[in-house]
């Protein structure tokens, strides 16, 4: 499998180095990039890091701190603790003992990472404004803040007022701009760090489908149910190659999933969470 | 009337606040104060929401139960883990259990076995996740977790490897379906767990324990306290009282022991009924889809309690209280290693069974350490990496009801199968149940650091507390400290239902 992971222990030189470096071929698929942006955050000696959340499961932050995860070794390196040592932490509730007065005392930061779904019924929508207002770089990390992702069936079925964060309408009218979407749910480690070091850390989300890094040969044998060897396309798997959702982007990476999608490794189906349309339900044809 | 609010509240999973009423002690330190008044009996309080405090007040609202209405069932065990990524594994436990109880639908053997190995294994993550990162800096020094945070994640990812390679990934694990498990480790995979198993377990219980031992016991144990009212179903972990609700444990129990008093808490003797989920009731505090206004409808939790005899009790769930049931239960296990650690600790079990701060981050560190033996020993012997653990059940329409024990505490789902895909859905999470006693738990905490605390801070955090910074002066202080050594989880917690005119008679809730 193609990947251009970079996984070593990095001081913050080397980070600056191969972060120049990797600039043209940093994200690829439909992720918005603004590679001035990444550059002016990069020209900062010690960039400024905000993450919050929105109305979420925290899953995407749990997978940020599982960064290093290795199928074939077992053992992390780097960590997330060399991902956080090149940043400065400004306002990270799960991790960092700040409270919300001092983000919103914070007058600018580089980069500020929004995790989960906004609207109605998650006060810490309120912040969405002064983020953006603050921020060089607006990210959202995951399924619900990029796309809606399942608290998104809350639109669909007309329940609660929830949306993505790039449907915040503004003070001055406008729609809140974010500057880079991570898919995924939740995103791999690699994705979300390659995204948080402009490249230098992590690997890039490859285009392709679920299929090409599955452990079962889409042209090869069905499996008839879950749990069996084989093509899961007959069961509802999203990876199957001529379905009408089929997947456009590569989850897999080399270390935390091993190589292979994930999913179907254990023979489930995949559920195309790296799509903008997840979750697409019924999520099984049994 | 003085209010202090710690918005948000750090070191915990999702988005949530503290809003206290607060006194001056005699030392001039803030406290939190209990507006909760006693009734003339002296058992009962009225719960009224706008006027009562201390608040945990749980932010954000995604509305779960409603949205996955009219969804397949085998959908909603694949959507309903997105309640929490810390927990998505009992999620997904306790929703396939529910559907298979519904389909009238017995899994094989073998589906238990691995389930209940990767629930111990997802709940090490837990634990661990807690112990050194999340609740970490309340206990430990806080140079010490910088020296060791790259040993600690590397520890942590090791074990979040082992769920990986029985979900896929260790976020929103496949494989756990209704039926049974789509994946059986090999052998070999079996003897990797091990191996990667057995170097956390030297790492936190050899290298690493004589620094937690001696910080747990600096922990100063007079904070946290509530009511001696515990509950744990024991699934799939440990046995229990009774046997009303069986998977590959037992119906566990509750501990409904009141007031806690030192000098005659006695956990042998302490009053214990079974477990029945039929007796959880719920009081929910803000109605299903508005917004809080953090005076009134101030959280988007519900508060479940126990009702037992025509009284409802608070209880709390999560690592102490399953203890606590266990033990009393008389679960061979547990005895043995929470006597064995009260011994080298210098205390009893009394000491460490009684409902303090402490104590629920030494009952997680008890946990940790049987469940890493547990995992190492019988329960990975107890899977056939050779015999099928998963059957496509057939659809029924039903109702079923799925009990387990999350590393945070007892969950529950429950789903009614109307025309082959769900007509209602309800989860009773661990942090819900913990909320009525997180709020119990902090009266009289002190709301700033105590001085014995600020010897856990470095250098730089020291000048900046010298200097006024109000996050350490009061995230780490005692009544944060209590809400986070219940591990609380507000992703999970918030969870509502619409109750058919039933609110407004629900306003009597023990409280001792």
């Amino acid at each position: 499998m193609k990947s251009d992971i970079l996984d070593c222990s990095i001081g913050r030189r080397t980070f600056l180095k191969a972060a120049g470096a990797g600039l043209g071929t940093v994200f690829g698929c439909k992720l918005l990039f603004k590679k001035d942006l990444v550059e002016k955050v990069l020209a900062q000696t010690n960039p400024t890091l905000a993450i919050f959340q929105l109305g979420t499961c925290a899953g995407c932050q749990v997978s940020l701190a599982d960064f290093g995860m290795d199928m074939s070794t077992g053992t992390s390196n780097p960590t997330f603790a060399d991902v956080l040592s090149s940043f400065e932490i400004v306002y990270h509730p799960l991790l960092a003992d700040k409270l919300e007065e001092d983000f919103l005392a914070s007058t600018q930061v580089d980069i500020c990472v929004v995790e989960g779904i906004a609207g109605d019924t998650v006060v810490a929508t309120e912040l969405l404004e002064h983020a953006r207002n603050i921020s060089t770089l607006l990210i959202t990390m995951g399924d619900c803040a990029s796309y809606g992702g399942v608290p998104g069936l809350n639109a669909a079925k007309n329940l609660l007022n929830l949306y993505p964060v790039d449907q915040y309408v503004m003070s001055d009218g406008t729609l809140l701009q974010v500057d880079i979407k991570i898919p995924g749910c939740p995103p791999q480690p690699e994705h979300i760090v390659y995204v948080l070091t402009a490249g230098a850390m992590g690997e890039a989300i490859l285009d392709g489908q679920v299929c090409d890094a599955c452990i079962y040969d889409s042209g090869g044998a069905r499996a008839n149910e879950l749990g069996e060897p084989g093509c899961k396309r007959d069961l509802g798997c999203k990876g199957d190659p001529t379905g009408p959702d089929r997947t456009t982007r590569i989850c897999a990476t080399s270390r935390s999933t091993g190589g292979v999608s994930p999913c179907t490794a254990c023979d489930d189906v995949c559920l195309g969470c790296y799509e903008e349309v997840f979750p697409s339900t019924p999520f099984y044809e049994l | 009337m003085a209010t202090v609010e710690i918005n948000p509240i750090t070191r915990i999973e999702g988005d949530g606040r503290l809003i206290l009423d607060v006194y001056t002690d005699a030392n001039g330190k803030l406290r939190v104060t209990n507006l909760l008044q006693e009734t003339d009996d002296g058992t009962f309080t009225t719960i009224d929401d706008a006027t009562r405090y201390p608040k945990y007040c749980v932010s954000e609202f995604r509305g779960f139960e409603k949205f996955v209405e009219g969804e397949q069932p085998e959908t909603v065990t694949k959507l309903v883990p997105r309640i929490c990524g810390v927990c998505p594994v009992p999620h997904s436990m306790a929703s396939a259990m529910a559907i298979e109880d519904a389909y009238g639908f017995a899994i094989p053997s073998n589906a238990k076995a691995i389930r209940r190995f990767i629930l111990a294994l997802h709940t090490i993550h837990s634990h661990l996740l807690h112990l050194f990162l999340l609740g970490g800096r309340d206990y430990l020094n806080h140079d010490v977790i910088a020296i060791e945070l790259p040993n600690i994640i590397n520890a942590h990812n090791k074990v979040q490897t082992c769920v990986a390679m029985l979900g896929g990934r260790p976020v929103h694990s496949a494989s756990i379906m209704p039926g049974g498990q789509t994946k059986v480790p090999s052998l070999d995979e079996l003897t990797t767990i091990k191996n990667y198993i057995q170097s956390v377990h030297d790492y936190v219980f050899v290298t690493l324990y004589p620094t937690i031992k001696d910080a747990l016991l600096a922990l100063p144990n007079d904070f946290g306290i509530r009511p001696a009212n515990y509950m744990s179903s024991g699934i799939p972990f440990y046995t229990g009282l009774s046997t009303s609700y069986t998977y590959d444990g037992s119906s566990g129990g509750v501990i409904l022991n009141g007031a806690y008093d030192p000098a005659t808490f006695d956990i042998n003797t302490a009053n214990i009924v079974p477990f029945d989920q039929a007796n959880i009731a719920e009081h929910e505090i803000t109605p299903y889809g508005s917004t809080v206004d953090f005076l009134g409808y101030y959280s988007y939790s519900k508060r479940p309690y126990y009702v037992y005899n025509g009284v409802n009790w608070i209880c709390e769930v999560g690592p102490l209280a399953r203890l606590a049931v266990a033990y009393r239960a008389g679960d061979i296990t547990v005895r043995t290693y929470v006597d064995n650690y009260a011994a080298d600790f210098g205390l009893t079990a009394n000491d460490i069974l009684a409902p303090t701060t402490r104590n629920r981050y030494i009952a997680r560190l008890i946990e940790t350490d049987i469940l890493l033996d547990k995992v190492l020993g019988e329960w990975a012997d107890a899977i056939d990496p050779t015999a099928d653990a998963y059957i496509p059940p057939t659809p029924a329409d039903g109702s079923g009801i799925g009990v387990i024990e999350a590393p945070q505490g007892t969950l529950i789902h429950t789903i009614d199968i109307v025309a082959g895909v769900t007509s209602a859905y309800n989860c009773i999470v661990p942090t819900t149940i913990n909320s009525g006693a997180i709020e119990e738990a902090m009266v009289d905490n002190l709301v700033e650091i105590r001085p014995e605390t600020e010897a856990l801070l470095t250098t730089d955090e020291a000048s900046a507390l010298a200097a006024g910074d109000n996050a350490l002066k009061y995230l780490l202080g005692d009544a944060c400290r209590t809400v986070r050594g219940f591990d609380p989880c507000c992703s999970c917690s918030s969870h509502l239902i619409i109750l058919n005119g039933g609110i407004n008679s629900i306003k009597v809730v023990k409280f001792l």
